[in-house]
């Protein structure tokens, strides 16, 4: 995926000017490895609930369980770090725009994920589509939010 | 038929619906919401602007805020449901731990509340000698400093202020100077042609609550994952 995701970056001409001075912040390098981290592991999350689909064995979705978990603490962190680099840098914790409306829906979907699971095993095939969803999700919160809507994250 | 209401009020099921409607509706209203009102909800508080703006722009927000409510009771209900049964073979500290993710959420759901009622944001154009009169004091601006790049671009600024305690200090890019429960925010300065700076007075009130819910939320995270990997190895 990185390798894709770096091949893509070819395409663009190189752009060189000094980082604006808002971004020279711990938090805000926290924020977005963190984010990137999570978004990695929602996409090895969504390959398991794949495999799982194609009929590759149930011990997948443990396994895909522990790779969610796992980037939705990233993530998670991630919003914390962001809300307090935003208190610093502007002000506030939260500003309504569609990137933090979209964090959030990712958040909480992701939350849903996660509580779905205590419903047993009954709701297997339903997990590992969640993972699938959970991941398009990710991929517009990422690229599409910053393409379609005008956000405070263009910078 | 009480009891009926109260098992649906703090069931799973109710929960997992409660959070696919929050989802959808804040996935409809980042559409409903465009740049011009985006900026409008931004500039004062929440409270504020669902008041002022007319229903079919922030009905969804209505909605989401109705749900999310709804969702805070149920978490609750399901969190004293647990802790209420028999603790099992898990561990007390693993049986809290969702607890304090659950109460963690709470409280910056609370925190968003509290801001929302309580919150203030004024811009203000600034000069050398400049004061800002703060609702129990005032703040001279002393002195404004820009660097500018090779290329033009300016890569850091500054203000040098002093409030009416004779506190000193500098504001910069994410550092900003807070007195009288105000925080004070540089967010440009331009040189030419004249020395001037734009800046930003905020009062979040939430902000404690929400950093106690994020350290909750934190701490209650990190034990959940620590305990899982201790039970797997």
């Amino acid at each position: 995926m990185a390798g894709l995701f770096g091949l893509l970056a070819l395409l663009f001409p190189a752009f060189a000017m000094p980082l604006p001075p808002i971004l020279r912040t711990y938090w805000f390098e926290g924020h977005v490895l963190l984010a990137f981290f999570a978004y990695a592991l929602f996409g090895i999350g969504a390959i398991l609930g794949t495999l799982f689909l194609l009929g590759r064995g149930r011990t997948l979705l443990d396994f895909q369980y522990r790779v969610i978990l796992m980037g939705y603490s990233f993530f998670s962190l991630s919003m914390i770090s962001g809300g307090i680099w935003g208190y610093y840098a502007w002000g506030t914790y939260w500003l309504w725009t569609p990137k933090e409306l979209w964090t959030s829906i990712l958040w909480l979907f992701y939350s849903l994920w996660l509580h779905l699971r205590l419903k047993g095993g009954q709701g297997d095939r339903m997990v590992a589509w969640g993972a699938l969803i959970g991941f398009a999700i990710t991929l517009f919160t990422y690229l599409g939010v910053s393409i379609l809507m005008k956000s405070s994250h263009s910078f | 038929m009480l009891r009926k209401f109260y098992d649906t009020l703090a069931s799973l099921n109710f929960g997992l619906r409660l959070m696919a409607g929050v989802t959808l509706l804040l996935a409809i209203g980042s559409f409903v919401l465009g740049p011009e009102e985006s900026a409008r909800l931004n500039s004062m508080p929440l409270l504020v602007w669902l008041i002022k703006a007319p229903l079919v722009v922030g009905w969804w927000l209505w909605l989401s805020i109705a749900l999310l409510a709804l969702l805070g009771l149920n978490t609750v209900l399901c969190s004293m449901q647990s802790l209420c049964r028999k603790g099992g073979r898990a561990g007390l500290l693993l049986r809290l731990a969702p607890h304090a993710m659950h109460a963690g959420f709470l409280l910056i759901a609370l925190a968003h509340l509290v801001s929302s009622v309580g919150g203030f944001k004024e811009g203000v154009e600034v000069g050398e000698g400049m004061v800002i009169d703060l609702t129990q004091g005032r703040v001279l601006i002393e002195r404004l400093d820009a660097q500018v790049g090779i290329q033009g671009y300016v890569t850091d600024f500054s203000a040098t202020v002093m409030d009416s305690h004779g506190r000193r200090g500098i504001i910069r890019p994410n550092e900003p100077f807070f007195s009288q429960g105000l925080g004070l925010y540089l967010k440009q300065v331009e040189l030419y042609p004249k020395k001037l700076g734009i800046m930003e007075i905020h009062r979040e009130p939430g902000a404690g609550l929400a950093l106690a819910g994020a350290l909750l939320f934190i701490v209650g995270n990190v034990v959940v994952v620590a305990r899982k990997k201790e039970k797997e190895s």
